[in-house]
């Protein structure tokens, strides 16, 4: 590995956020959903924190990564799956990327959250129509999905603002900021 | 637990909120999930359109126009320039396999669904 | 999760290499390649004067979908050729016909000729095809429906001059007729072939498992993924189904019925199946539904039969050589072979009043 650099304290920061989230994911894939196709994306808290956190940047590759070792880890990698979560990853960062744009302080994290979720939603919606089922009977099933995402966005918010308040009071997170 | 709401989060939220009431008045839950109709002309097909959703639509063919109505999970040719009106008599048409056609007009529709029974249908 | 820290821990090392957006970029470009298609595809288009649907099972999206492109460019041709009344090379040859001339006949009309020769022969004449003459005074000839019957006279006249098929003199390559009444129309055959023809087509383009339906006659061939094709037989007396039944390998089904063209004028309906020896709508049948081989044979049959009508229609099929029949009356009754009723299911309920005939 010559001609590599060292990894940067930036680059352990993701991987450690990225782990966070991976096993929050695979913890969440564990468990039968109660609704195919509804689940609720408690991973993307780790993304939302890392925004609030370190900037779009990082939470792109905390999110991103979490897809990928995600799905290599439960033997999904290049499957239909992989690319409803890659594309519902997209979908919560391009989404989250709007407010990120203005002022930090404009949005907290049940903006970001319920942004995320939404987003999650959308683009996976879109995929599932445009690749593997367009089939307009399948629309009928967005108000619905799009409502859990609206919840499970609110309680992802919650969750993130109290991860950041338990955060802000270690040295660790203040260091690195 | 206190929630210190910033100024985009509430405008976030209402927003969402507003995406999902529309998606549900727009989409929402009918009596005939996940039927649809297709319609084609000679030239080009249409894009299906749901059965739970009543409208008229008018399909230009190679007469004229045909009129077809959409109303509670079936679909009927309302009126047709042709002279045997054999479409109209064919009447409403529901279950996934179904269709009618305006052969002078080149309008044909088909239905589309789940509920499919029959792979074709002879006659 | 210790492991999973090193995996991403190693791999994750964003800013100094651009190698994640080249392995997104890669999965992006295999996804194209795995992504599934349906099983079934189905397309649908008017050819022949009517709708067409091809319906492909078990073949890759793109693959079934050129082949549909391909049966229905087959559909065309053949109406040009075969068409009676756009100008076709049919028409070109009734025309010489009718003038008395003797000319060339392509290879494909030879075929065709010969044929329904045989089958109108075997047919007592119930299925004729020298009567195009026939259709267009009534005026079923025509892309739309006629508004009222012709004059009986003019009726009687034509028949008084008795076109047939055995009118026609086909020999080393040349056709001529000896009456110049003969207008041959293969309204009731050249489907069935069509349909025979598309099914070849699909065959040798590696297509093991489809439905070619023109305008309800149809030939399906394999079947779909793990059952049988499921064919429903529309009501004459309305809609939905009379019967249902399941085709596999490799069979035509095929019906006739009086529901498929018709008009009213003073309250009476007239049809388009014209009895040769009245010259008017065949009495007596509502439909008829036949299994057979080809298309061909099943569409002349199912004309033959339904012109013979209840009471007529069993020494035909046999001497047509078909072994599957099902013919609704006039009074909703219906008729059947053993054979056929083996393979016919009623929906729950609506059985209606069988008829079984001797084994064909």
């Amino acid at each position: 590995m010559t001609g590599v650099p060292l990894p940067t304290a930036a680059d352990r920061r993701i991987a450690w956020l990225a782990a966070l989230a991976v096993a929050i994911h695979l913890l969440e894939a564990g468990f039968p959903s109660p609704l195919p196709g509804i689940k609720p994306g408690l991973a993307n808290v780790v993304t939302v924190a890392s925004l609030l956190l370190f900037g779009w940047r990082t939470a792109a590759w905390v999110g991103l990564l979490r897809v990928l070792a995600g799905s290599l880890l439960l033997g999904t990698f290049l499957s239909p799956t992989f690319f409803l979560s890659l594309g519902g990853a997209g979908g919560s960062l391009l989404a989250m990327g709007l407010p990120a744009l203005l002022p930090r302080h404009w949005t907290g994290p049940l903006g970001y959250s319920v942004l995320g979720a939404l987003g999650h939603m959308g683009a996976q919606f879109g995929i599932a129509y445009a690749l593997f089922i367009p089939h307009p009977g399948l629309l009928r099933l967005l108000p619905p999905f799009l409502a859990a995402a609206l919840l499970f966005g609110l309680l992802g918010g919650i969750i993130a603002h109290a991860m950041l308040q338990f955060l802000d009071g270690t040295d660790h997170v203040r260091a690195a900021r | 637990m206190k929630m210190p709401l910033r100024p985009l989060d509430l405008p976030i939220l209402l927003l969402g909120l507003l995406a999902v009431v529309t998606a549900f008045q727009r989409l929402g839950s009918g009596h005939r999930a996940g039927a649809w109709v297709e319609i084609r002309t000679a030239e080009r097909r249409l894009q299906p359109l749901p059965l739970d959703q009543d409208r008229v639509l008018h399909v230009r063919g190679r007469l004229g126009v045909s009129t077809i109505e959409i109303h509670q999970g079936a679909v009927r040719f309302l009126d047709s320039p042709c002279h045997g009106k054999l479409c109209i008599r064919s009447g409403w048409q529901r279950h996934a396999g179904d269709f009618a056609a305006c052969l002078p007009n080149r309008v044909s529709l088909l239905v589309r669904g789940p509920d499919r029974r029959f792979d074709s249908i002879n006659f | 999760m210790p492991r999973s820290v090193g995996t991403s821990g190693t791999l994750g090392r964003p800013a100094p290499s651009r190698a994640w957006p080249l392995v997104l970029l890669l999965a992006l470009i295999l996804s194209a390649g795995c992504h599934r298609s349906p099983p079934l595809v189905e397309r649908q288009f008017f050819a022949m004067g009517t709708l067409v649907t091809v319906s492909v099972y078990g073949t890759p999206q793109a693959r079934a979908e050129r082949a549909i492109a391909r049966s229905e460019r087959l559909f065309d041709r053949l109406d040009r050729r075969w068409h009676a009344w756009h100008p076709s090379a049919l028409t070109r040859m009734d025309a010489a016909l009718a003038a008395g001339r003797s000319i060339p006949i392509p290879p494909d009309l030879a075929r065709l000729v010969r044929e329904a020769g045989r089958l109108s022969r075997l047919s007592d004449g119930l299925f004729d095809p020298a009567l195009g003459q026939l259709l267009a005074l009534w005026g079923f000839e025509g892309d739309d429906l006629p508004a009222r019957p012709p004059p009986a006279a003019s009726i009687q006249q034509l028949l008084a001059r008795h076109p047939s098929m055995s009118d026609l003199v086909l020999e080393e390559g040349r056709i001529r007729s000896r009456n110049p009444a003969v207008r041959l129309d293969f309204g009731a055959y050249a489907k069935g072939v069509a349909v025979d023809r598309a099914i070849d087509l699909l065959r040798s383009l590696g297509i093991r498992n489809a439905i070619v339906n023109a305008g309800g006659d149809l030939r399906a061939i394999g079947r779909h993924g793990a059952r049988a094709w499921r064919i429903g037989i529309r009501n004459p007396d309305g809609p939905g189904v009379i019967a249902w039944l399941e085709v596999e390998g490799d069979q035509a089904v095929f019906t006739s019925g009086d529901y498929e063209r018709y008009f009213s004028w003073h309250g009476k309906r007239y049809h388009h199946i014209l009895d040769p020896r009245t010259g008017y709508p065949a009495r007596g049948s509502r439909s008829v539904t036949v299994l057979a081989k080809h298309g061909g044979l099943a569409d002349a049959a199912a004309t033959a039969l339904f012109v013979a009508g209840p009471d007529g229609w069993y020494p035909i099929a046999r001497a047509l050589g078909i072994h599957y029949v099902m013919l609704v009356d006039d009074h909703g009754r219906v008729h059947m072979n053993p054979r056929m009723a083996r393979r016919i299911h009623f929906p729950a309920g609506r059985t209606p009043e069988v008829k079984l005939s001797p084994a064909l």
